[in-house]
């Protein structure tokens, strides 16, 4: 049911972007005016000239992040229904579970720490 | 030499500032305010009639009225018909309110931006401006819509429309806290929300970097990036903090912790979640330990922290000033969007402001109390039974059929407090943008990866050592 209410909704909404989509773009070709140019199609770079290949190379810093970020992502999942436990059990038992949840996230801290002393997420500074 | 000097003169007789300062800043106040009610009272009738007119008594029409008029016709077929029409329900209402939504929204940034940096703001389309934004739609409808040389015509003409996709979705789960879970929208209550919030929300994310690279730009590809990096930096922290909400209320559903904030200001998430009373054991003539006290109070000073995380993280999810690394215009052009024009441009900004309007959402639903009025419980439910039960007749259809017999007018109390909530959390985020200026790259990361996460981790793990030991 859940399942069903989420498909549905999602593929009726992705639906409905590429109508509005679709439909502006229809409106703009019959009233709008369309006449593309050399020129005026080229990339835009300031005024200037454009040079070289514009999908260029990039930091490698970028992937280092999304590398710690599933780390983190990972966590997620598991502190979710670790917090929601955490509402349901009284009061005065939950002595074990919090230090199960520190366990789990002191090892993932451990490796954060060690990102930090290597430069990872120090943008500035070139990862050793 | 001469006719320098005169107009040096002239320059110098212009003081705009002094003048808006001392005769109309009360005037633009006014103003502001009576533009603001009536938009939002423009917003709210369009999402009651889109909700009147798909959602409201559904059952009843497919039901009742249909099979009565039309007795030679199958009876599954309406019941077939009520069921899909009580799915795309919710979606037409969103379909309607997000365009007239955003259009306030950027009209309201406009002029509460121009008051407080003490100019008029746009005052020419329409009564003080207030046709501005719909004047701008049409204009971008008939722009010319190009595509620069070398780029992926799929993923190029893509990228808008699933951006704008997912801040459509996420919409749905609001509508069920909004309306108090009434009738046709209690499809879009959801058991997981805040879990399908989170995952559409980083669906926008990917979009960003589609369009970064089809557009065969280089500050396009660099913005892509960067929207990226920055989503992934931030959404921990974000979701840090909700966690420690879940701590709190017990549920992931929206509905339900707004409701677990029901009862009154002190209840809300923001002041402890009903642990303010416990304050006054400060003072030893109510009996109390201090020790209580000051834990109650260290508490809410953790519940406010949360907020502030939450409040920087979502800005930063949403690439709003000052954490718009991704379309700086002073460095990037525009960002991932320089080479959008027309509709195609017009999405973009349309998904970005409904992207903000469900941060502001969420944010009040976790932490200001969601669709509950700063009332208490009794007053409050006494309120709900007054509106539960409502009985008039129309003008000319009168009854109709007894349609208008035994209505449940609570969702209006709910909505409106919402709506005004989410309001006031857009103010403030105009206000932050009209107070800090952009940080850098690097700044961005490491104020996200080096204090952020720690300090909302550490959050959650004293707030459960308090919430267990101390047991408040």
């Amino acid at each position: 049911m859940e399942i069903g209410q989420i498909g549905i909704i999602s593929v009726v909404a992705i639906l409905n972007g590429l109508v509005l989509l679709g439909l502006s773009i229809a409106i703009q070709r019959i009233f709008g005016i369309y006449n593309p140019g050399t020129v005026k199609n080229d990339t835009y770079e300031c005024g200037m000239k454009s040079e070289m290949e514009s999908q260029v190379q990039f930091d490698i810093k970028y992937y280092l992040f999304a590398i710690l970020f599933i780390i983190f992502d990972v966590e997620f999942v598991f502190l979710m229904p670790w917090a929601n436990l955490f509402n349901f059990m009284e009061a005065g038992t939950r002595g074990f579970i919090i230090m199960e949840a520190f366990a789990f996230v002191a090892i993932l801290l451990v490796g954060l720490f060690y990102a930090y002393k290597k430069g990872a997420i120090d943008w500035n500074q070139e990862p050793a | 030499m001469n006719s320098k000097a005169v107009d040096l003169n002239l320059l110098s007789t212009f003081h705009p500032r002094e003048k808006f300062a001392t005769k109309t800043a009360l005037a633009q106040a006014v103003k502001f305010i009576l533009l603001a009610v009536t938009w939002l009272s423009i917003i709210f009738l369009a999402a009651a009639g889109a909700g009147v007119a798909f959602a409201w008594k559904a059952p009843f029409v497919f039901n009742e009225l249909l099979p009565m008029w039309l007795p030679a016709v199958d009876k599954s077929i309406f019941t077939t018909l009520a069921d899909v029409h009580s799915y795309l329900a919710p979606t037409v209402v969103v379909a309607t309110i997000i365009p007239v939504n955003a259009l306030f929204m950027v009209l309201c940034e406009r002029k509460f931006l121009s008051l407080l940096t003490m100019r008029v703001g746009p005052d020419k389309v329409g009564p003080n401006g207030g046709l501005q934004t719909l004047a701008d739609a049409f204009k971008l409808l008939f722009k010319e819509d190009t595509m620069p040389k070398g780029a992926d015509p799929i993923l190029f003409t893509l990228a808008p429309a699933l951006f704008f996709a997912p801040s459509m979705v996420v919409f749905l789960p609001l509508l069920a806290v909004a309306s108090n879970r009434l009738g046709g929208f209690v499809y879009t209550d959801l058991d997981i929300s805040l879990i399908f919030i989170l995952g559409f929300v980083s669906l926008g994310t990917m979009s960003l970097v589609m369009a970064g690279w089809a557009s065969n730009n280089k500050y396009s590809l660099m913005g892509g990036l960067r929207a990226a990096a920055q989503a992934v930096s931030y959404e921990i922290p974000l979701v840090l903090s909700m966690i420690a909400i879940i701590m709190l209320s017990g549920s992931v559903n929206l509905v339900k912790i707004s409701d677990s904030q029901a009862g009154g200001i002190l209840n809300w998430n923001l002041f402890g979640h009903g642990k303010l009373p416990w304050l006054l054991n400060l003072t030893a003539s109510s009996g109390g330990s201090f020790f209580e006290g000051l834990v109650t109070l260290i508490f809410i000073g953790l519940c406010v922290t949360l907020f502030i995380i939450f409040v920087t993280a979502s800005t930063a999810e949403v690439n709003r000033i000052p954490f718009d690394i991704p379309e700086a215009e002073s460095e990037l052009v525009s960002g991932f969007n320089t080479e959008f024009s027309g509709m195609k441009f017009a999405l973009f900004f349309l998904a970005e402001y409904t992207n903000l309007f469900i941060a502001s959402a969420v944010a009040s639903i976790l932490f200001l109390g969601g669709s509950h009025l700063p009332i208490d419980a009794v007053t409050e439910q006494n309120l709900y039974n007054l509106l539960s039960n409502v009985s008039f007749e129309l003008p000319v259809i009168g009854n109709f059929y007894g349609m208008f017999e035994g209505l449940n007018l609570t969702w209006v109390l709910s909505s409106v407090a919402l709506l005004v909530k989410i309001y006031v959390m857009f103010l403030i985020a105009i206000w932050i943008r009209a107070t800090l200026p952009r940080l850098r790259q690097d700044q961005l990361m490491e104020f996200g990866w080096k204090y952020l996460i720690p300090i909302s981790l550490g959050i959650i793990f004293l707030m459960a050592m308090i919430l267990e030991y101390i047991k408040l």
